[in-house]
């Protein structure tokens, strides 16, 4: 995939999204939600990728989890991978079931040694039941845990080393993280090597009820905290595959599209760059 | 495997006490967590569920999915289907006795669901049966969206007019009704079944012959068309085409 800007693929967008003349538009979509024997839901999502370059962005792997990935969660991901072909496949940093229970959630561990072990493990697992390499995006945080033994940074280097992923860093879980527990947005992102970096994930947060903490909502604009950290991200590591990603309020299609347009152009500027 | 896959004692437990964290009532930051959680399966609960969310009301409906979703998380991660249990819980609470026609308006909204995300068939063509003679032989195999169910009130009739956004009060004959969804290419057709054409795709289910299944149908209307009755259902999507042809 050439290293454009693309959009989280919507139902209620489906029309404009198949119309859409942008060059290098791609879409991507949350896997679990077409994780469904057939229908309609399904034939919408063949159509988006008869005409562009789809992304997989797992949510419920339960990746950081101290069990093995569930087979059958594994097999049904295979079938969507054979079927869809998509150009990235991507899973979090996070922790989703316990004891049979999911949790519609991404759920944060301690970087200890042991998470590090158990993490490549489970990534080398999904990695070896799709026959390809994945993408793991950096968690957000609202809770800073005792107990880490590496900085986040290091924690996603190491893995990348350990299991040949690469990584998806999504700017906006890097401003929130900072804001709630006090850490420096930039230098974050400058820890990070430019050969490890496969896609970025630009959202829109906003602060909860207690006007304490940011949260990673998805439901409002990117806002320009966030546009200024990805300018210098992509400045330094180059031209990558991002995405804009909403999930709540939705905008309509050319809403979203004019964020997309902003991401290109950074892009574009950052390719003539290097060019 | 290429790493160590070996059991992760102390990652286990952190993950046994933040659930538990979670489970309280939280504070803090863990609220974040609590609300993402909660609201993500009662968002599910509610796409799945919108007309007995409609009848139960904001307020009611979240309440009761908060209590569902603590008595039956989700156990995959996919939640397009959530919920499979709520119905018959419904009709486990005391609160339902108030509105008894909710746990069969929960069953069908289920139904229709299950239609509209099962796999995929080529149904079955009326050219296949034109000209035979088999019919105390012939077995056909239910179409794979085909949902059908006998309930014992007018739940059929207070889903359609919730569909079609009726306001006001209630008012239907108490009766049972009989309801069929087909699912034929994209789009799921809802269909009226009376108590022959519940007990023909019955005996279909059961595998009784198509001839064995219209004599059980009869028996409960003698003046049934049975020809017409499986002509609609055939034309309806009911049956799978006998050499199926799943899409991929």
């Amino acid at each position: 995939m050439r290293p454009a800007a693309g959009v989280g693929f919507k139902a209620e967008h489906f029309a404009e999204a198949l119309a859409a003349p942008a060059a290098d538009l791609w879409f991507e979509v949350h896997a679990e939600n077409y994780m469904v024997p057939g229908g309609p839901r399904l034939a919408m999502l063949e159509a988006i990728r008869r005409e562009r370059p789809l992304s997989l962005h797992g949510v419920g792997m339960s990746l950081a989890g101290a069990a093995h990935p569930d087979p059958d969660h594994l097999a049904a991901l295979r079938r969507l991978v054979d079927r869809f072909e998509p150009a990235l496949v991507s899973e979090h940093l996070a922790w989703s079931r316990l004891d049979g229970r999911c949790f519609p959630d991404l759920l944060p561990v301690p970087r200890t040694n042991e998470v590090l072990s158990r993490l490549a493990a489970n990534i080398g697992s999904m990695q070896d039941a799709l026959g390809r390499e994945i993408l793991i995006e950096n968690p957000t945080h609202y809770l800073a845990l005792r107990d880490h033994q590496w900085s986040e940074t290091s924690f996603l280097c190491e893995l990348a080393r350990r299991t040949g992923c690469k990584l998806l860093i999504d700017v906006n879980n890097v401003a929130v993280g900072a804001h709630n527990l006090g850490y420096d947005a930039r230098a974050w992102l400058e820890a990070i090597p430019e050969k490890l970096v496969g896609e970025i994930h630009l959202a829109g947060h906003t602060l909860d009820g207690e006007g304490t903490l940011l949260i990673d909502s998805h439901d409002a604009p990117v806002s320009d905290d966030v546009w200024q950290l990805y300018e210098a991200f992509v400045g330094r590591i180059g031209a990558t595959p991002t995405l804009i990603e909403r999930d709540g309020n939705l905008p309509p299609f050319a809403e979203l599209m004019s964020e997309r347009h902003r991401a290109h152009a950074i892009l574009g500027g950052s390719l003539a760059l290097a060019a | 495997m290429p790493f160590s896959a070996g059991a992760s004692p102390l990652l286990l437990e952190f993950q046994r006490g933040f659930a538990a964290a979670i489970g309280a009532s939280a504070e803090g930051p863990m609220r974040v967590y609590r609300n993402t959680v909660v609201s993500g399966c009662v968002d599910a609960l509610r796409d799945n569920y919108p007309v007995v969310a409609r009848l139960l009301g904001d307020e009611m409906f979240e309440a009761v999915a908060v209590d569902f979703t603590t008595a039956c998380p989700p156990r995959q991660p996919i939640l397009a289907l959530y919920g499979e249990r709520f119905p018959d819980w419904i009709e486990m609470q005391g609160w339902a006795s108030d509105v008894p026609y909710v746990p069969d308006v929960a069953r069908i909204e289920r139904l229709q669901l299950e239609s509209l995300f099962a796999p995929d068939a080529e149904p079955l063509g009326m050219t296949f049966l034109s000209g035979r003679d088999d019919w105390a032989k012939l077995q056909l195999p239910l179409h794979p969206a085909a949902r059908f169910a006998w309930l014992s009130t007018p739940a059929m009739s207070i889903w359609l007019s919730q569909l079609n956004c009726a306001d006001g009060e209630l008012e239907f004959d108490w009766r049972s009704e009989g309801v069929l969804f087909t699912r034929p290419a994209l789009e799921v057709e809802r269909i009226r079944l009376d108590a022959s054409g519940h007990r023909f795709l019955f005996g279909i289910r059961a595998g009784e012959s198509v001839g064995a299944a219209a004599i059980a149908a009869s028996s409960h209307d003698p003046d049934v068309d049975i020809g017409s009755l499986f002509a609609a259902l055939v034309n309806a999507g009911a049956f799978a085409a006998r050499f199926n042809r799943s899409l991929p």
